[in-house]
């Protein structure tokens, strides 16, 4: 009986080995593989008749060497014949190259996104073995995370489970910086000394370990602002915290952080400085914005938060007032993933959901544009049906004729990625970031990443696009093919089906953007309540320099009028809990100077607004809302128990927004005519002289507060940041739309070509039979008439019911529901499908049937 | 052309065509391998005896002939290898310049030990 060796080496062999060595070679191998399997066992006989194989795999031995000739022979041809084709339709090509481009630099764009957030933090080596304490708090009956840490717990935790190696906590506080005559506002950052062991930011001047209560560190970017060219280590800078002013050595200055890290110090004090500064004490109650620990990597920390149970314990008791349920150590990793799920984080970072959602919408896209690519390459190709023939009956061989297609479609692909690259280089990622709140630089986390990106989606595109049409188009017969019997076209179910989910998608995104931006303009254009176009305001700590700018600001001939307040609307809302007939609520509550209601341009309904008296102090002004949440029907008169004393409404305004594009950009109000603590000057000037008055206030600043920088507000500019924001999203669905509608559009192009072409010929007899321009236009559309009924009909459904859900949540006042929108969507959608299929019926209903029929 | 060189060969390939000359009639490369594996103790792997034969044939120090199948072999046929006369010339050099050398060996042995 005669041994079988393992089938694949063999195989292997066969295929790699030259003809004229093969029998000796495989019969020595199967020789020995009998001996070894009769002396040593089936396993090591295997083995080494693996051994064998590969040894044998050298170039002296392998086949192709010979035939390298020939092929590079026939690649030269593939490529003249490739470039030439392309060429002739180059109408087709330039469409479907640029759809592939297209859609290339989308994936690359969503793929840096990916890369980008998945290797956050990067520069800290140490960041496997780094745990934040995290807090479960228990808000609305729903287990809430939340950021903050109370101070002591690092320190507990260090003292008590040998697994914790350091701890750090990181606070947060703004101050005015000022050196010689530069004078900013700062958000400065405090931190235990441990933190420049635990975190890896580079620094470029200063000792790692010379952060005392005395020193302080600086980014390079504030050494610039402030430093200019002068060597900023040793420098004394001053800060002024409220009241006070402390002077602190420069002792260490940052170096360029990468652009994927968390968080970043600009400003770096020790903690002891922030616990002076807040009166704060290493206790229970006090909190730090974070605390991070390092782990030794051997614990485990499943253990670890069995033990954390006990502080939990210790904090409720500690602090009733604000209890937490429990207290976890998240891996720094993960933290910065889960950006929005835990309240008030100092890391910043995406939602890894949303990071996904991000590259699965850019391998979709990929995936569209390559079957759009397939429907469009098997159409053009059977314009070459002919040249197909000639290649087989001259001698080529089913797999010459594969990869013939293959190699023109690797080539396409290959222009493609160039020109793709370079749209998200230049257009793609530039747009996105502009959109998002965090710039992404052109780069990967490691040079194997992006070449291994690279090269697996030229090898993705390449054979995804590329195999099925070749492998289609190699199998004609040759008789067929002559014979005109060409068999193309079944029935194409699956192209079919996955071009109505592109419309599909498409519409609904479209409908999207558009109910979006319909409602973005709506909402702008109703109002905030109040006129804030004339509305200035100030936010100053001091009240000798906001008296003083406010006796400067009341000398100028264009302000109308000013006022004082502790709170300000939409800059400082303030939540105070009150209480009435037993029921505690926490209401937006502004402390206001008499006057500041007049000030606001606010409208009055009923009562007055407050009068500068003394009996004023315990009344208060409310709002619409506020009336409706306590069910007055009469409120003037009326009173609430609020820091233990009886107030009295004396007025009602209108409701206005403290916040914008929000859930509750319109909450109950309550306005008191008490401001203990000014923090705010707010002028009334007249609309067009707003600018020049406040050129004029800022000039007269640095006499007033030379230590303080000056600080305006225009009242109308307070919502920027969130129109800005809708705008982006309304920018990022538009291109989404455009990007949809124009690979749906692409892939209908193809499959309309591939018809066609197919029914050239049927049409041209019915021509000639008396067919009229009209049936045959009807004819042609016949089966693409279905599919976009389908889709946009879904489309529609779908996106009249999804639409105002997702509005929703991006705005507070929802717009009466109008079908304009979905009317402009569907005529847009229509009409681009129309100039689509326009082309294409044109050649078919203008060709003469002659011309067509003449062949046979 | 492998004999104008003045027949330098190598360790290996020296080796292998003595066994060649040795098996005579019964020269492939299984038959080649195990020979030069027991004579030396060595390890051989069958590709590297492949390679030496394809070198040594191509120099023309042996020849080849195709050879008849055997059921072990699958039924496929063996390449058969004799030496050749340049072959032969090439070992048969080799041999008097070792002996040559060889031969002095002796006489330093015996001076030392007739000190001793």
């Amino acid at each position: 009986m005669k041994p079988i060796p393992p089938g694949l080496p063999d195989k292997f062999l066969q295929w790699f080995c030259r003809d004229d060595l093969l029998e000796y070679i495989r019969g020595d191998l199967h020789e020995l593989y009998g001996d070894r399997l009769a002396q040593s066992g089936k396993v090591k006989a295997d083995l080494a008749f693996c051994w064998d194989v590969l040894r044998f795999f050298r170039l002296s031995n392998i086949r192709s060497s010979q035939n390298t000739f020939k092929s590079m022979f026939m690649l030269k041809n593939y490529l003249k014949v490739g470039y030439r084709s392309l060429k002739k339709n180059w109408k087709n090509s330039l469409i479907n190259i640029s759809g592939l481009s297209l859609s290339v630099g989308c994936a690359i764009t969503t793929f840096l996104f990916a890369d980008f957030f998945f290797n956050l933090n990067s520069i800290h080596t140490n960041k496997a073995n780094i745990y934040q304490v995290v807090s479960h708090i228990e808000e609305n009956q729903a287990d809430e995370l939340y950021g903050p840490s109370p101070m002591i717990i690092g320190e507990k935790l260090k003292a008590d489970l040998p697994e914790i190696q350091e701890y750090v906590r990181v606070q947060y506080k703004r101050g005015n910086v000022k050196f010689g005559k530069n004078v900013f506002r700062e958000l400065i950052q405090f931190a235990d000394p441990a933190y420049l062991a635990m975190f890896d930011f580079p620094l470029v001047a200063g000792d790692r370990n010379a952060l005392t209560a005395q020193s302080i560190f600086i980014s390079s970017a504030i050494a610039k602002k402030y430093f200019g060219n002068i060597e900023p280590i040793g420098k004394r800078i001053d800060i002024k915290f409220g009241e006070s002013v402390k002077s602190f050595d420069v002792a260490g200055v940052f170096g360029e952080v990468p652009a994927n890290t968390s968080f970043r110090p600009k400003i770096l004090l020790h903690m002891d400085q922030y616990l002076k500064l807040e009166a704060a004490s290493t206790n229970w109650i006090d909190e730090a914005k974070a605390t991070f620990v390092s782990v030794n990597p051997s614990a485990r920390s499943s253990k670890l938060d069995q033990q954390l149970k006990k502080y939990q314990l210790i904090q409720n008791e500690a602090n009733p007032s604000n209890p937490v349920t429990a207290y976890e150590l998240i891996p720094f990793t993960e933290v910065s993933g889960m950006a929005g799920k835990i309240g008030d984080s100092v890391v910043q970072g995406n939602d890894k959901s949303g990071t996904i959602g991000i590259a699965v919408t850019g391998l979709l896209l990929i995936l569209f544009a390559c079957l759009n690519y397939i429907n469009i390459a098997i159409a053009s190709a059977t314009m070459r049906l002919k040249e197909i023939g000639v290649r087989k009956v001259m001698g080529g061989s089913r797999k010459g004729i594969a990869s013939q297609f293959l190699t023109e479609n690797f080539l396409t692909c290959a222009f493609a990625m160039v020109v793709g690259t370079l749209a998200c280089y230049f257009l793609l990622l530039p747009g996105f970031n502009q959109l998002s709140p965090i710039a992404i630089p052109f780069s990967f986390s490691s040079l194997p990443i992006a070449i291994f990106y690279f090269l697996g989606l030229f090898l993705l595109l390449g054979f995804l696009s590329g195999s099925y049409p070749a492998f289609y188009i190699s199998r004609f017969q040759v008789l067929n093919i002559f014979k005109g019997e060409r068999s193309l076209g079944g029935r194409n179910y699956l192209s079919k089906v996955l071009l109505t989910l592109q419309f599909f998608l498409a519409f609904v995104t479209i409908l999207g953007c558009f109910i979006f931006t319909d409602h973005a303009q709506y909402t702008k254009q109703i109002g905030w309540g109040y006129e804030p176009s004339g509305i200035l305001a100030f936010p100053i700590q001091d009240k000798k320099h906001l008296e003083a700018l406010r006796n400067e600001a009341d000398k100028h001939p264009q302000v109308i009028q000013t006022a004082t307040s502790q709170h300000h609307i939409g800059v400082n809302n303030h939540l105070v809990p009150f209480s009435h007939l037993n029921h505690q609520f926490k209401i937006l509550t502004y402390d206001v100077e008499p006057g500041y209601l007049e000030t606001m341009n606010m409208t009055l309904l009923t009562g007055r607004f407050f009068e500068k008296k003394q009996g004023d102090r315990n009344t208060i002004v409310v709002n619409e809302l506020f009336v409706e949440k306590m069910k007055w029907s009469d409120p003037i008169g009326e009173s609430i128990l609020m820091d233990g004393v009886r107030r009295t409404v004396v007025g009602v305004v209108a409701n206005v927004y403290h916040a914008f594009f929000d859930n509750d950009i319109m909450r109950p109000m309550v306005f008191t005519a008490h401001a203990a603590e000014p923090n705010f000057l707010i002028l009334q000037v007249t609309d067009e002289s707003i600018v020049s008055v406040n050129e004029h206030l800022k000039s007269q600043w640095t006499e007033i507060a030379p230590f303080d920088p000056y600080v305006s507000v225009y009242q109308a500019d307070l919502f920027d940041r969130a129109y800005d924001n809708v705008d982006a999203n309304t920018w990022f669905m538009l291109s989404l739309s455009v990007l949809t509608i124009f690979l749906s559009c692409l892939g209908l192009y193809g499959l309309l070509a591939f018809t066609l072409q197919n029914r050239v010929k049927e049409f041209s007899i019915r021509k000639v039979l008396g067919a009229s321009r009209l049936s045959i236009v009807g004819l042609a559309n016949q089966e693409f008439v279905w599919i976009l009924a389908i889709s946009l009909g879904l489309g529609t459904l779908l996106g009249i019911w999804l639409m105002p859900k997702i509005t929703e949540s991006f705005f507070a006042i929802a717009k009466p529901f109008s079908i304009v929108p979905v009317v402009v969507c569907l005529l847009i959608t229509f009409f681009t499908i129309v100039l689509t299929v326009f082309a294409q019926i044109r050649k078919v209903t203008k060709v003469n049937p002659a011309t067509v029929l003449r062949g046979e | 052309m492998g004999s104008t060189k003045g027949g330098n060969i190598g360790e290996f390939e020296e080796l292998a065509l003595l066994v060649v000359g040795t098996l005579n009639n019964n020269a492939y490369g299984v038959s080649v391998r195990n020979f030069l594996m027991e004579e030396t103790g060595r390890k051989v792997n069958i590709s590297a005896v492949h390679e030496v034969l394809k070198r040594l044939e191509k120099k023309a120090y042996i020849r080849s002939e195709i050879g008849g199948s055997t059921e072990e072999r699958g039924g496929r046929r063996k390449k058969l290898f004799f030496l050749t006369a340049e072959g032969k010339q090439v070992l048969d050099r080799s041999r008097e310049l070792r002996n040559g050398l060889y031969n002095r060996i002796p006489e330093l042995k015996f001076n030392f030990s007739g000190l001793l």
